[in-house]
């Protein structure tokens, strides 16, 4: 007699092989983007200095009185017809003196230097701040961004949680296993694994910091209160008192948070408010000295220290890093870029492994993934380089050059995304791999001839520190781009033979 | 050099040494090799990769407090992936291609 034969019940591990190959192709797509803007907003005030040749030479610390008194009248000339003004105090980071304020949802400056108080001509840019604004709303808008993007931070949990079930057999012995010249996909595997087991708890850390930190924007109920700082005269309705003189306000403040570690200055109606700065300590505390407008004498200290405030301060500040000197924002870059890499690679899994069981040769939704899958993944890094090449190129006296150099990401995204629909439409997708990785090697390795050839007028009183990192950082891995064409190149070179230069056998080889 | 950056290149060493113990002490990294440890070694190799990183810790918490706990873990990523890549540039030339292995066809079913 014969048993029945049973129905197999698929294990936890096949279910979580599901759950971590469709969030993580889903979410994935865009959390590459995330990604490469998260890993360049950790440079973002480098990002900017490089954006701006012009800045000159300048050494941190307390602005002189000279200087605060041009400011203080730049504020001035600002206020009544600009919602928000404040006055970057300078630091090791930026040794300038900026007042910044919002001309219709733009941020824009004037610049002093900190010592003689003289106007810093500097050319407008998006500068660092762009990336950073795109890493965490996706220029989708304050709320709907912010909430898109915590969705996708949430997917990713989902995904992190599921992968590591999936690989939890293998995960101690091939912690270190990188084996390139393995039949593939086995370097894929490697390079997925490694980054993402390596850098498991920056990922845990970095996704689960990245939801609480506007967590209100989930329950909107929850969202705090900002103080009042004036009420109606913040929109320039009314006449706003004379600013008192700052040098005195920042001396006092010095005194009580050190005088390397003060921040910006706010200004409404009633105060003057000197915050401390971002890099005292790991929690992002902004903790301030309120002065009053008119006297300029000292109003109170506010701190908020209860353990769910310290908590939240501690997590924003963990996930932002302003508190890391420049050998720990290098880790956190790198473990951006592994960032990147785990998701890249899943992506090119996720396209090996569906081709491979395809039913049908051409199926439209797979041409679509694996276009989309090369659009994001080299099409995104390409478009960041393209506003660097585009931020140099312009004349620095044009007046739309924010516009355009903003423009310029969402144009080349979507270009380069066209490419590679095209070439996926086409059958020739490695192709595209191949254009788009060639290209990218090109920009960035050409990128520091293009920062001398737009420099040289004021490379005499500069410190190259910031020019030679940024240039060095992008030949690095404009070879790394290189590295990818040249081995793609090969691999379709050797199954130029098999029928169907689909990606799976392209890649497969 | 400032406490946070001396703890970070310590615990790159560290975290590096533990980690190629860790490599070696797979015997698939020893089939691959044709290595094979005597077990004075091999008692060393898995002391190193359970010390070398308890001692890292204790460190950089003395050096730089929690900033130092943070450059801890930071640093075991950075150096596992300067270990893996150290050991993919010397990797032996390539074995004749055969099929891929069980757990490699399980772990790429999974995904």
């Amino acid at each position: 007699m014969t048993t029945p034969h049973k129905q197999s019940v698929p294990s936890l591990r096949m279910r979580m092989g599901w759950l971590h190959a469709w969030i993580g192709f889903i979410a994935g797509l865009l959390l590459v983007c995330i990604f490469v803007t998260g890993t360049m907003s950790v440079f973002d005030t480098e990002l900017t200095h490089w954006m701006q040749p012009e800045t000159p030479y300048a050494q941190p610390g307390i602005p002189s009185a000279e200087a605060l008194d041009k400011a203080a009248a730049a504020v001035t000339a600002q206020e009544g017809k600009k919602n928000r003004i404040f006055l970057s105090l300078p630091s090791d980071r930026d040794p300038l003196l900026h007042v910044t304020y919002m001309d219709h949802d733009v941020f824009k400056s004037e610049t002093f230097h900190p010592q003689t108080g003289q106007n810093v001509p500097l050319r407008e840019t998006v500068g660092g701040l762009f990336f950073f604004s795109f890493h965490y709303t996706l220029y989708m808008g304050r709320m709907f961004g912010v909430i898109f993007v915590q969705v996708l931070a949430v997917g990713m949990l989902a995904t992190l949680g599921s992968g590591v079930i999936i690989h939890l057999k293998a995960l101690l012995p091939n912690l270190v296993a990188f084996r390139p010249q393995s039949s593939s996909p086995r370097p894929w595997i490697d390079a997925h694994v490694i980054a993402a087991v390596l850098f498991l708890p920056f990922m845990f850390m970095i996704a689960y910091t990245g939801v609480l930190i506007h967590a209100n924007r989930f329950f909107p109920n929850t969202a705090i209160e900002r103080p009042n700082r004036g009420g109606p005269g913040r929109n320039g309705h009314h006449q706003m008192p004379s600013l008192p003189p700052l040098a005195p306000l920042l001396t006092d403040a010095a005194e009580t948070f050190g005088a390397d570690r003060l921040g910006f200055i706010q200004f409404s109606p009633k105060t003057v408010t000197v915050v401390r700065a971002d890099n005292t300590k790991i929690g992002i505390s902004r903790d301030h000295i309120d002065y009053d407008r008119v006297t300029g004498e000292r109003i109170e200290l506010v701190s908020k220290n209860s353990p769910a405030a310290r908590t939240s301060q501690f997590l924003s500040g963990l996930h932002m890093a302003r508190w890391a000197p420049v050998p720990m924002r290098w880790f956190y870059f790198i473990s951006g870029c592994a960032g990147y890499v785990m998701f890249a690679t899943g992506l090119v899994m996720f396209l090996i492994k569906r081709r491979r069981t395809a039913t049908q040769k051409n199926s439209l939704p797979m041409e679509i993934a694996e276009g989309l899958a090369l659009g994001t993944v080299l099409g995104m890094p390409l478009a960041c380089a393209g506003v660097l090449w585009m931020n140099r190129l312009l004349p620095a006296g044009l007046p739309t050059r924010v516009t355009i150099e903003g423009s310029t990401l969402f144009v080349l995204w979507g270009a380069l995304t066209v490419h590679a629909l095209g070439r996926a439409f086409g059958r020739k997708v490695m192709k595209g791999w191949i254009e788009q990785s060639s290209l990218l090697s090109l920009l960035l390795c050409l990128l520091p001839v293009l920062d001398l050839a737009t420099r040289w007028k004021w490379i005499a009183g500069q410190d190259q520190t910031v020019y030679a990192a940024v240039d060095l950082t992008a030949v690095v891995l404009g070879l790394i781009a290189l590295r990818l064409s040249v081995v793609l190149k090969r691999k379709t070179g050797a199954t130029a033979s098999l029928s169907g230069p689909s990606f799976s056998k392209e890649i497969v080889s | 050099m400032t406490m946070l950056t001396a703890s970070l290149l310590l615990n790159l060493v560290l975290w590096s040494l533990a980690l190629g113990c860790h490599a070696r002490l797979q015997s698939g990294w020893q089939r691959r090799r044709n290595w094979s440890p005597s077990r004075l070694v091999q008692q060393l190799m898995q002391a190193g990769r359970a010390i070398l990183p308890v001692l890292g810790l204790i460190l950089s918490t003395l050096l730089a407090g929690s900033a130092g706990v943070i450059g801890w873990v930071a640093s075991a990523s950075v150096g596992g992936v300067l270990v893996a890549l150290t050991d993919a540039w010397r990797a032996p030339p390539k074995a004749k291609s055969r099929q891929p292995s069980r757990r490699l066809s399980a772990q790429e079913g999974a995904i």
